[in-house]
C-alpha cells in the first residue's frame, strides 16, 4: 500500500545539545495524554532515555503546558491534522531524521511501555550496546493489551501512579504469527482486542480463511485488481496488528512506513520485546467516542467506531475472562513465549560483559 | 478529507519565537532561500522599510552563513524542510503550508530573496497604505512584472557587497519589448520578454509560425500534466514567464499553483514590478551549482542554458543600446511596465498629505 508522503517544515527554537555518548532518545506524538504522561516519562527515564522529542497535536487538557515544563522534553506543536500525515508518522520521521540520526531511538505512543527480557535490571544502554556489538539495528516487539480486573469505567487510575497496578491483566493467548514481507517480517494478531471486539474474526471457518489467503496472497498483489474498490471491499474488518518496532538505530535510510508497525529494512535482532499497552483505563470509552467522531485514525477510525459501539452496548464491560493472566515481570513473558530471550543476551546482560 | 488538505505540514518547537502578539493588520513576508547571505540584508531592509512586520523563511540547506544570519533577526521565523525533496514541487508546497499556517487573514508578500517589490509611488506610500486601498476596493491580489536588473559592466566586475544598495550595483533593465498575453490563470496575463529573453533565448522572438503553434500546444498540455515537465524533448525552450503575484490577501482557500499563478482572486488594476537581482557577480557560480543539483523547474533546463550562455560570453555584460537606467516607480509607470490608477494615485497622495 502506498500513500503520498508529506513534506514537513520544522521551526526549531531551542538548542538541542549534542547527544552524550550512547544517548538514547525517545520520540512520540500525543493528544490529550495528561493522564498517562507522568508514568510514561518515569518509565522511559528509568530505562535511561536521555531526551524526549514529543509532538503535541492540538491537546486541550494541558498536555502542552505539562510537557513544556519538563527539562528533558523538546516539545513540537502542529495544527495540521493527524489523518493527513499518515497517522502523524511523517512528523515523527521528520524529527527522527533531524534529532535521531546515528542514535538509538525509541518511538512509541504515550500508552506504550517498552519491556525486553530482563529490562527490570538492564537499562536500555546495556541492550543497545549488546545490539551494536552483534550488528543489529532494530528490536521488534509485540503490543500487549493490558486491562483492569473489573469493569473499565470503574478503574480509577490516577495520573502518576503505576498503570500496571490498575491494569495488570493480559491475554496469555491465542496469538497468531504470520510471516510477512515488510520489516520486521512478522505479523502478530490476537489477544484481548481480538477476543472482545473482533470475535467473528477468530471464529471464522476454514472457508473464510482460505478466502482471505486468496484475497491477500493473490488478488491484492495483482496490479489491476488491487486498486478496484469492489476487490478492496472484500477485506473483512480485521483485528489490529500487534507488531511494533519501537527501538531502532536510526540512520539516513531509516523510515517508519505505517505507524510504527513497519520500518524500511534494517537488521532486526532475534530477541524481541513487549510494549505494554496501557490504553484500557476509565477514559477509554470517552476516547473511543471522541476518536470515532474525529475520524483521523486509520481507515476513518473504523476500529474506534467498533470499540465505541461495543462499549455503548455494555458500559460496565469488563475485559476479564477465564484466560486472563496477571503480569509479574519480563521472565514470565519470556516463559509464556510472548517475548524471545536468547542465551547470548541473557549471558551478556547478567555477566555484565556488554 | 479536509478543506486544508495539504502536502506539507509545519511543526513548531515550543516556546515559539513569537515575542510580541501580531498586530491585527500585520503584513507578513514569506520566502524560501538557499545560500542567500549576499542579498539577505538588502532584502530584509527593503521589506522592513515597506512595513513588513514579520518574515517566515524556509532555509533550505544553506551553508554560507544564511542560517546564522537569519537566526539573529528578531522579526524572522526560520523553518527547515525535512528530507530531500525536489525543490520544483517542494518550494511552492512549502510556501503554501507556511501561508496556510501563518498567513490567513493577513496581507502576505511572497517573494524570492532576489526580488524587491515596488508599486506606483512605493517610495512614499508604505505597503499599509496600499493594502488599505486594496481592501477598500475589494481587491485581494496584485499582479507584477518580474523585471531583470543588471550591472553596466561584465558580471565578474560587479562588486556588490552584502548590505549594499542593489540598485546601485545593478541599475539597468530592458525597457522592452515585453509580450503580455491574456491567460486563464490568475492574475490573468502572461508576460515574457526583457533581458533574459534577449540574452539567453535570442531566437525566440524571431521564431516562425510553426514553432509558435507547436509551443502553444505543448505549453497548454504540459501545464496540465506536471509529470511531463521532466521529459527531455518536451522541455521548454521558451524564455521564463515574468508574471508574479507577490501580494495576496490570504484566506483559507488561497493557494499558489506555481511561482507564477495563484488560485482565482479579484486582482487589482494597479500592478507592480518585482526588481529582480539575479545577475550579480555570483551568477555564474550559482547557475553552475543549480545545474549540477538539477532541482529547479524542468530539471534546471533554464539553468543549463544560462550556464552555457554565460560561459560563452565571459567578458560581456548585458548592456545594449536599449538598456535603461532605473530612476524610480514613476519612470516604470511612464514606460508602461506597471499600471497606476487614478484612485490609487489619489489615495496615496491623500494619505501622504
Amino acid at each position: 500500500m502506498t500513500r503520498r508522503r508529506c513534506h514537513v517544515l520544522v521551526e526549531q527554537n531551542g538548542e538541542v545539545p549534542l547527544p552524550a555518548a550512547g544517548e538514547v532518545r525517545a520520540f512520540a506524538r500525543c493528544r490529550n495524554e495528561l493522564l498517562r504522561l507522568p508514568a510514561f516519562l518515569r518509565h522511559y527515564r528509568a530505562l535511561g532515555v536521555g531526551r524526549f522529542f514529543i509532538i503535541d497535536n492540538g491537546s486541550s487538557d494541558g498536555t502542552a503546558d505539562y510537557l513544556a515544563s519538563q527539562r528533558d522534553v523538546h516539545l513540537f506543536q502542529t495544527n495540521s491534522r493527524y489523518g493527513e500525515a499518515g497517522m502523524g508518522i511523517d512528523w515523527v520521521n521528520a524529527l527522527l531524521d533531524r534529532f535521531g540520526t546515528g542514535l538509538w531511538c525509541v518511538t512509541v505512543d504515550i500508552d506504550e511501555l517498552l519491556l525486553y527480557p530482563g529490562s527490570e535490571r538492564a537499562p536500555l544502554r546495556t541492550l543497545t550496546t549488546y545490539l551494536d556489538q552483534r550488528g543489529f539495528e532494530a528490536l521488534a516487539c509485540m503490543l500487549l493489551d493490558m486491562y483492569p480486573g473489573g469493569p473499565l469505567e470503574e478503574s480509577a487510575y490516577a495520573a502518576g501512579s503505576d498503570p500496571l497496578a490498575t491494569a495488570p491483566y493480559f491475554d496469555a493467548g491465542p496469538y497468531e504469527r504470520r510471516q510477512v514481507e515488510p520489516c520486521p517480517g512478522i505479523l502478530i494478531r490476537g489477544g484481548m482486542r481480538e477476543r472482545i471486539f473482533f470475535p467473528e474474526f477468530r471464529a471464522r471457518g476454514v472457508g473464510a480463511r482460505l478466502f482471505d489467503a486468496m484475497l491477500y496472497g493473490v488478488a491484492l498483489h495483482t496490479p489491476l485488481l488491487r486498486s478496484m474498490p469492489s476487490v478492496l471491499s472484500l477485506r473483512r474488518p480485521s483485528p489490529p496488528c500487534l507488531t511494533k518496532v519501537p527501538l531502532v538505530r536510526w540512520n539516513e535510510t531509516s523510515k517508519y512506513l505505517q505507524s510504527t508497525h513497519w520500518i524500511a529494512p534494517q537488521p532486526v535482532a532475534p530477541e524481541t520485546g513487549v510494549l505494554l499497552h496501557v490504553k484500557y483505563l476509565q477514559d477509554f470509552h470517552a476516547r473511543a467516542v471522541q476518536e470515532s467522531a474525529r475520524g483521523e485514525h486509520w481507515d476513518g477510525a473504523s476500529e474506534y467506531r467498533r470499540y465505541a459501539q461495543r462499549l455503548s452496548e455494555d458500559p460496565s464491560l469488563s475485559l476479564m475472562y477465564a484466560g486472563s493472566t496477571r503480569f509479574e515481570g519480563t521472565a514470565q513473558l519470556v516463559r509464556m513465549g510472548l517475548m524471545h530471550e536468547s542465551a547470548d543476551w541473557a549471558t551478556a546482560r547478567d555477566s555484565g560483559t556488554v | 478529507m479536509t478543506a486544508r488538505s495539504s502536502r506539507c505540514h509545519v511543526l513548531v518547537e515550543r516556546p515559539a519565537k513569537e515575542p510580541t502578539a501580531a498586530s491585527p493588520g500585520e503584513i507578513r513576508a514569506f520566502a524560501k532561500c538557499r545560500n542567500e547571505r549576499l542579498r539577505l540584508p538588502a532584502f530584509l531592509k527593503h521589506y522592513r522599510d515597506l512595513g513588513v512586520g514579520r518574515f517566515f523563511i524556509v532555509d533550505n540547506d544553506s551553508s554560507d552563513g544564511t542560517t546564522e544570519y537569519l537566526a539573529d533577526q528578531p522579526d524572522v521565523r526560520r523553518f527547515t524542510p525535512s528530507g530531500t525533496f525536489r525543490e520544483a514541487g517542494g518550494g511552492t508546497e512549502w510556501l503554501n503550508a507556511l501561508l496556510a499556517e501563518f498567513g490567513e487573514g493577513h496581507w502576505c508578500v511572497t517573494v524570492d530573496i532576489d526580488e524587491l517589490f515596488c508599486y506606483p509611488g512605493s517610495e512614499f506610500a508604505p505597503l499599509r497604505t496600499l493594502t488599505t486601498f486594496l481592501d477598500r476596493h475589494g481587491y485581494e491580489a496584485i499582479g507584477c512584472l518580474l523585471l531583470d536588473l543588471y550591472p553596466g559592466g561584465p558580471l565578474a566586475a560587479c562588486s556588490y557587497k552584502e548590505g549594499d544598495d542593489l540598485l546601485a550595483a545593478a541599475p539597468y533593465f530592458d525597457a522592452g519589448p515585453y509580450d503580455r498575453i491574456p491567460i486563464d490563470l490568475c492574475p490573468g496575463f502572461l508576460i515574457r520578454g526583457g533581458m533574459r529573453e534577449r540574452i539567453f533565448y535570442p531566437n525566440f522572438r524571431t521564431r516562425g509560425a510553426a514553432a509558435r503553434i507547436y509551443e502553444g500546444v505543448r505549453g497548454r498540455v504540459t501545464r496540465r500534466l506536471p509529470r511531463l515537465h521532466n521529459v527531455r524533448w518536451l522541455r521548454p525552450t521558451e524564455p521564463p514567464v515574468l508574471t508574479k503575484v507577490p501580494l495576496v490577501r490570504w484566506d483559507r482557500q488561497t493557494r499558489y499553483l506555481s511561482p507564477h499563478w495563484v488560485s482565482p482572486k479579484p486582482v487589482a488594476p494597479v500592478t507592480g514590478v518585482l526588481l529582480h537581482f539575479k545577475f550579480l557577480a555570483d551568477a555564474q557560480s550559482r547557475v553552475a551549482e543549480e545545474t549540477v543539483r538539477g532541482q529547479k523547474y524542468a530539471g534546471a533546463a533554464e539553468y543549463r542554458r544560462y550556464a552555457q550562455t554565460l560561459a560563452d560570453r565571459p567578458d560581456n555584460g548585458f548592456l545594449y543600446e536599449g538598456s535603461t537606467q532605473f530612476a524610480g516607480t514613476q519612470q516604470l509607470v511612464q514606460l508602461g511596465l506597471m499600471h497606476d490608477a487614478q484612485a490609487w494615485s489619489e489615495a496615496r497622495t491623500g494619505s501622504h498629505a
